[in-house]
């Protein structure tokens, strides 16, 4: 393993067993649910399915669908959010 | 004022969601059959089929579950080639290994391995149907482990968990027709003179599932009571009328309001009134009029409002003279919170408000629930005897009640005038107050290291809560005007008066909140 991959494998364990990750999904989730964009997503899914154009696809399916069109509605605010920065700050030096 | 306003609902291709009402037609019914044993798909069919082998499969996918819906696992969330963390990773079902979805499906193509296990999740991931696949009998399993990780509770199967089969589906749909927004709840208040204060708080008890369900089974026998001015009976009339007439056009709560004045006399006029204070003076009433005992120093009263508003609050004096704790335990019917007053020395406004610089009620919980130093002659201490000692003063919710009620302190009554701080605070969808609870508050005093219950399923703690209502005051103090949002069956709705109208999750989370309503997720 190079490098750079040992020090993304042990940033990523200590991201989990701190707690911090499920801390920064939770802040995220909120942020997505304020901006109206969970909602959106799930009303797009739910069209989606509805509509047959997935000619019975599954989940696969419909993530390639939506995928793109609804990660580009993330609002941009969403990642001016600095607190992943942060915390990485306190792991990594330099 | 008027009838009731819905907007339609955005165009759905099945006639189902539409509608929680349904109206049986005169069509003929249709044959009814035995339904056949059903797989997940015809890939998972055969394994599970044979004795030896369908066993072998169910137990493995047990030990799986258990281990995949443990999020403390390190080892199960990172895939073996990439050692990539952060995102799903699928336990294959046929041999120990661990992938992230990419390596999974390569692993798939390489091994014809057919099934992975989400490890956030448990469910089971079937590669060649690229989907996401529910056998009856391995959901079994996964449910019981869910249940299991809980610590053996019984957990109680949410609404949403029970799905009509595709015949009943077909059978129901074939055999109604739809009778939109009619006896579910969704109507709104005429407004009967400066009311909205009133109809905030009743639209907030309708559209609660537990004071809901007590009224819609007969909590309450109007018929049998002999109670004079009783707010029960007018309650009852209120559930009958939005509950099992058709009628969508706003209700005039008359009855209501006339018992409210002769049991409040303060009450009486109409002038607008505070709708914390309205809804505390309701919820007394409803406490007497249901039975409940006013002598709480012997017995706990079972009334359903305090089966379902009411916890407790711990206080801790501490002596720092001689560390002298008192306690005392006091019911509590909602949580009143301080807001932060304005920094007068800040005079740029923070650029972005995802940097948190926007209050939140979790910030408003913390505050309430920290040590704060009491005056000089605050305390007199009994073990040290001197008075001139400082005390310090700590609140906990030692118990949570199903429904917590929160109110932000917005107005401040001063000697001379009254105002109110209209400033913006961020609350949840979903709140969890395990950090505001006596064990965990003392756990973190005795420096210890584990931050409280540790929800081993995401979304399952024991004090996860949801956001069930939200009444917003607009305008200044003497002649705003009270709306509510509450959530209906799911969806979000906006009740303004007799205008009631959808609401997006948006809507409801930009508002500027008064009083917030949450309701404990799982009632085990």
């Amino acid at each position: 393993m190079s490098q750079d991959t040992t020090l993304r494998a042990e940033v990523n364990r200590r991201l989990l067993e701190s707690g911090e990750l499920e801390r920064l999904e939770a802040l995220f989730l909120d942020l997505l649910r304020e901006s109206g964009w969970y909602e959106n997503t799930r009303n797009t899914c739910a069209e989606k399915l509805r509509s047959g154009e997935l000619a019975g696809g599954g989940f696969n399916r419909l993530t390639e669908e939506v995928e793109r069109e609804c990660r580009e509605k993330v609002p941009e605010e969403i990642y001016q959010v600095k607190a992943i920065k942060k915390v990485l700050e306190g792991m990594v030096e330099g | 004022m008027g009838s009731t306003t819905i907007l339609n609902r955005p165009q759905a291709a099945s006639a189902l969601s539409a509608s929680p009402k349904v109206v049986k037609n005169n069509k003929s019914l249709a044959s009814s059959s035995a339904a056949p044993l059903t797989y997940g798909c015809n890939h998972i069919e055969k394994p599970l089929q044979g004795p030896t082998e369908g066993n072998k499969m169910r137990v493995l996918y047990g030990s799986a579950t258990r281990v995949a819906l443990d999020s403390s696992r390190a080892h199960a969330q990172t895939c073996e080639k990439c050692k990539f963390l952060i995102t799903r990773t699928f336990l294959c079902m046929q041999c120990p290994s661990i992938y992230c979805p990419k390596d999974a499906e390569a692993h798939y193509k390489e091994k014809n391995h057919r099934f992975g296990i989400d490890s956030r999740s448990g469910h089971v991931y079937c590669f060649p149907c690229q989907d996401f696949i529910y056998d009856p009998a391995l959901e079994k399993i996964r449910v019981e482990k869910e249940v299991a990780m809980e610590g053996g509770a019984r957990k109680r199967r949410r609404l949403d968990d029970i799905k009509p089969s595709p015949e009943d589906l077909k059978y129901i749909e074939s055999n109604t027709t739809l009778a939109p927004c009619r006896a579910t709840g969704l109507r709104g208040f005429l407004n009967m003179g400066s009311t909205c204060f009133m109809s905030v708080v009743l639209q907030s008890l309708i559209h609660n599932p537990l004071v809901r369900n007590f009224y819609l089974a007969d909590g309450h026998k109007p018929k049998e009571c002999a109670q004079a001015n009783c707010m029960s009976c007018a309650m009852e009339e209120v559930f009958s009328e939005f509950f099992a007439t058709d009628k969508t056009d706003g209700f005039g709560p008359v009855n209501l309001l006339t018992t409210s004045w002769k049991c409040e006399q303060t009450l009486a006029g109409y002038q607008q009134q505070d709708a914390h204070e309205y809804l505390q003076f309701l919820l007394n009433q409803l406490h007497a009029t249901n039975g409940g005992n006013t002598d709480t120093k012997t017995e706990q009263c079972k009334c359903i409002i305090h089966r379902a508003f009411y916890g407790n609050l711990q206080s801790d004096v501490t002596c720092e003279g001689c560390q002298n704790v008192t306690t005392a335990v006091d019911p509590v019917m909602d949580l009143s919170l301080d807001l932060r007053k304005k920094d007068k020395r800040k005079l740029a406004t923070p650029k972005t408000e995802g940097d948190g610089a926007m209050q939140t009620l979790q910030e408003c919980l913390e505050r309430f629930t920290s040590t704060e130093k009491l005056g000089m002659n605050e305390y007199n201490c009994e073990n040290c005897s001197g008075h001139q000692e400082v005390a310090t003063k700590q609140l906990t919710v030692k118990r949570l009640p199903p429904v917590l009620c929160i109110q932000l302190k917005r107005f401040e009554h001063g000697s001379t005038k009254s105002s109110k701080i209209d400033t913006k605070i961020r609350f949840p969808m979903q709140l969890d107050m395990a950090p505001y609870t006596t064990r965990a508050k003392r756990k973190a005093k005795d420096g210890s290291t584990d931050c409280g219950p540790k929800s081993s399923l995401k979304g399952h703690g024991p004090y996860l809560y949801d956001l069930l209502s939200v009444v917003v005051h607009t305008g200044q103090i003497n002649s705003g005007h009270y709306i509510n949002f509450s959530r209906e069956n799911g969806q979000w709705f906006r009740f303004d008066d007799s205008v009631v109208t959808l609401a997006t999750e948006k809507d409801v989370l930009s508002a500027k909140a008064y009083l917030l309503f949450y309701i404990i997720r799982s009632l085990t």
